[in-house]
């Protein structure tokens, strides 16, 4: 079953805001994420990741092809509560404090209101922050608000997590607990989409892997193919024949 | 749009600048005091005209700061993003955030001038309730301004550029009537055509905020009238759904980049 399908997607930005020309973020990708399945997205900087993403999650209108996510479009609210997004670099409403945080996500998700108590008390624990979470996010460093990020992000146990570089900010032992999470949700028969630059995380966690260079997928990795080739050469020699093919061209 | 809008008032009431209003009013208890030393004649009606002129003032000091700390967050910080990604329509992004502001300036405009009104009593032994019927025009007047407000994020993203253009407006709609009444005077028969027809154009395109003042009229016990006063309401209702109405559908259109 496909929890997400894009067809042939474009997408173009003006460089400036007014009379600017455009340029074509998105050149026409297709793929498709399955139930149950970590996939991950990679690329430098600048490729097309967070539009994809924002694209996704119905924030962004791509120019022409489709997308789907759960065979309808993504601002539907009953789609929306099977979705969860952890953005790059998180900022949460600064005012409030973890725990009225996410007992603002987990009643629009729907998590059970006799439950929420002790589900956001049980997550608060998880990712580490107990202890800190009757502070005021604004006085939360770069890591906690990552980790209230993962906390949020698998409130209520969603369908579909996204994720835009879950790991960065992290120390050691957040990485090790953001990828436990993640593994188990998968574990629970969900569906993980992630971004990240760190190509050894997305190799010891994902199932597929798509690497997206100048706005177009040039590369579908399967994790049987990293059994003899590290994901970091596939990469780098996807890159340069993406380059050349780009130069032919 | 209940969650969101319980969302904005939690946020609120944790702002600093709601502090500050708060602690502002108290400075402004201070000086009451002191004017009422210096007035001379018709102290009592000189204090009700400063009671309801520094709720206004404070009340609307408060939503502007609100409105500027509101879309900073959502627009340089990126929360709108993570909002939208929610299980939230983009109606109810626009519904909450717009009566969560103007319910936070309800509260403290009530808490305000509900004070003022009992120093009067205290002071002048004379219970002014009637000084209360400024607040419903002034909660139209916040509705107005933070509809007009989360019109404009469909235009721009800069928030201190929102922030200047509803300043600007304000400035205006305040001031249109005495404008509209100047070019109607002998002295202004100099005045350029094309100035006098942009004074009228603006006259109904701009929201008219001096529709709203009638602080003057109930601190001196004149006649308002209640068909005007309704009428006044009214005006300020209907300009505001309008603006709500057309930007929760300019929003539905709006990519968040």
């Amino acid at each position: 079953m496909k929890i997400v399908e894009f067809k042939e997607v474009e997408k173009s930005f003006r460089i400036k805001d007014i009379g600017g020309p455009m340029q074509k973020v998105l050149s026409g990708i297709s793929f498709r994420v399955k139930k149950g399945e970590i996939l991950g997205l990679v690329g430098l900087n600048g490729q097309g990741k967070s539009t994809t993403i924002k694209i996704m999650l119905g924030l962004l209108f791509p120019d022409k092809g489709n997308v789907r996510v759960f065979g309808s479009y993504t601002h539907d609210v009953k789609i929306k509560r099977r979705i969860a997004y952890l953005p790059e670099n998180p900022v949460f409403f600064e005012n409030l404090n973890a725990v009225e945080f996410l007992s603002f996500v987990g009643g629009l998700r729907g998590v059970n209101s006799k439950k929420i108590k002790d589900t956001i008390e049980s997550l608060i624990f998880r990712v580490g922050l107990q202890g800190s979470e009757k502070k005021s996010i604004r006085k939360y460093s770069k890591g906690m608000v990552q980790r209230l990020g993962l906390a949020q992000a698998f409130l209520g146990s969603p369908e579909f997590v996204i994720l835009d570089e879950p790991l960065s900010g992290l120390d050691p032992l957040g990485r090790k607990m953001a990828k436990e999470l993640i593994i188990e949700h998968k574990n629970k028969g969900k569906t993980v989409f992630f971004t990240s630059h760190i190509l050894e995380d997305i190799e010891d966690m994902c199932d597929r892997i798509l690497i997206l260079n100048r706005g177009k997928i040039i590369k579908e990795i399967e994790r049987n193919m990293l059994l003899n080739k590290r994901l970091e050469d596939i990469f780098v020699e996807a890159l340069n024949n993406g380059a050349d093919a780009v130069s032919h061209a | 749009m209940v969650r969101m809008l319980y969302l904005t008032l939690k946020e609120a009431v944790k702002e600093r600048a709601f502090y500050s209003t708060l602690i502002l009013y108290l400075f402004s208890l201070f000086i009451y005091f002191i004017v009422n030393d210096f007035t001379m004649f018709e102290a009592s009606k000189v204090m009700f005209t400063y009671s309801l002129s520094v709720t206004e003032f404070l009340t609307l000091v408060l939503v502007f700061f609100l409105i500027f700390s509101f879309l900073t967050e959502d627009l340089n910080k990126k929360t709108i993003e993570y909002l939208l990604s929610l299980p939230l329509k983009r109606m109810d992004y626009i519904l909450g955030r717009v009566f969560g502001i103007v319910f936070s300036g309800i509260f403290t405009s009530t808490l305000m001038l509900s004070g003022f009104v009992i120093l009067n009593a205290l002071l002048f032994k004379e219970f002014k309730t009637v000084l209360f019927l400024q607040l419903p025009l002034l909660w139209v007047m916040m509705l107005l301004i933070t509809s007009l407000a989360y019109f404009l994020i469909n235009a721009s993203k800069r928030p201190v550029l929102i922030s200047f253009i509803i300043l600007f407006i304000y400035v205006i709609g305040v001031n249109l009537d005495d404008a509209v009444q100047f070019i109607q005077t002998k002295r202004a028969e100099n005045i350029p055509l094309i100035s006098k027809f942009l004074v009228k154009s603006a006259y109904y395109i701009f929201p008219n905020f001096s529709f709203f003042d009638m602080k003057i009229s109930l601190s001196y016990g004149l006649s308002i009238g209640s068909g005007h006063y309704i009428l006044v309401l009214l005006y300020g209702l209907i300009y505001s759904f309008i603006l709500i109405l057309l930007s929760i559908l300019f929003f539905q259109k709006k990519e968040i980049k």
